[in-house]
């Protein structure tokens, strides 16, 4: 055994097993939503846009309510592909760096291939109080569409039109909820 | 999505880091301190992935042995303020020595100069070369190798003269840092 073999071999860590997949999402998630500054100056740029959407849609508010019961088109939202392009991570607020609007919204009708989402709360953008989407068929895992259920309450996040998948948009869950709520919280 | 992101170079440079700075922390703390710097030193890595250099694990570990030091001197601090109250934190057991030659091995470490100690370390079990040492410390290339150097040499002539290092007869002498 030669000198560097001897030092080796005491060696505190040689058997320390590898991190489990399950804890290396976890500390991913908890690095990158610890910080309140992110590292993307462009990051800024895009929540001063947030906010000023926000306010325009304050602006809007007055109206969106005269015309509540009456015939606001609902929003057109793509459902995502899916496939195996669409690898998914762990969602974090980084996440939705390409958002432009993100709602919560419950399925109140499913007809066919046609889900109808009534618009309960919003995080950015401007967004009708209905929404109208594609339903999946659950064919796909990965990034594929949602599969709605009527009753149930969903958070939506969507990119020119297009809704994000990849657990970006899912059923409403306390956990996924705070993630919106950092993401589109003012920095 | 065509352009990569910042979560994306996040994960990707994590993959590359986490196991060596884990292993790094395993090797000089306790578990908790351990688990604690890691993730301490992940923010730090989230919050820098504009900056972060070609070696990664290298500055990565040098992040860590901040954190570590921090986290120490907070301990110690703690240690000095509960101190009436020790009896209520016996002292962890240093090192857990599966065999006398192991725990000699890391004695000896122990018992160098913590710069030259940590050289030693950082080359032996963190697996780095003296570039990767250097950029991990923070100091020159010339001033890290001239200290593992002295520090191998240390060791070299201690285990020479010890009788307690079974079966190390064969430890050659001179050989190149």
């Amino acid at each position: 055994m030669n000198f560097d073999e001897t030092l080796r071999k005491a060696d505190p860590a040689a058997s320390l097993s590898p991190l489990s997949p399950d804890r290396f999402e976890r500390l991913r998630v908890a690095a990158m939503t610890e910080t309140t500054t992110t590292p993307a100056p462009r990051k800024r740029a895009r929540l001063t846009f947030a906010i000023a959407g926000g306010v325009a849609a304050l602006a809007l508010g007055g109206f969106a309510v005269a015309t509540l019961t009456a015939s606001t088109p609902p929003t057109q939202l793509t459902a995502p592909a899916g496939g195996i392009a669409a690898k998914c991570m762990e969602v974090t607020p980084a996440s939705f760096e390409t958002t432009d609007v993100a709602f919560k919204a419950t399925a109140t009708s499913i007809e066919g291939d046609t889900v109808l989402l009534t618009v309960t709360d919003r995080f950015t953008g401007e967004v009708a109080n209905t929404v109208e989407t594609t339903q999946g068929d659950g064919a796909i895992s990965d990034g594929g569409p949602l599969v709605y259920e009527e009753g149930e309450s969903y958070l939506i996040a969507s990119s020119d039109g297009h809704i994000l998948s990849c657990g970006i948009s899912s059923v409403a869950s306390p956990f996924l909820e705070d993630i919106y709520t950092q993401a589109f919280a003012k920095n | 999505m065509e352009t990569v992101t910042n979560a994306q170079r996040f994960e990707l440079a994590m993959r590359e880091v986490v196991e060596p700075v884990r292993r790094y922390l395993a090797r000089r703390t306790d578990a908790a301190t351990a688990d604690d710097v890691l993730s301490e030193t992940l923010v730090v890595l989230w919050r820098r992935i504009d900056d972060l250099p070609d070696d990664a694990i290298a500055w990565s570990i040098g992040v860590a042995r901040l954190q570590l030091a921090n986290a120490e001197r907070a301990q110690r601090r703690q240690r000095r303020l509960f101190a009436r109250i020790a009896t209520i934190d016996p002292p962890r057991s240093v090192a857990d020595h599966a065999d006398s030659d192991t725990g000699y091995i890391r004695d000896a470490i122990a018992k160098l100069r913590p710069a030259e100690a940590e050289v030693v370390r950082l080359s032996a079990w963190d697996g780095l070369d003296l570039e990767q040492i250097a950029t991990a410390l923070g100091i020159s290339v010339n001033a890290a190798t001239i200290r593992l150097h002295r520090a191998r040499k240390k060791l070299r002539d201690e285990f020479g003269k010890s009788s307690a290092l079974p079966g190390h007869t064969a430890v050659k002498e001179g050989e190149h840092a």
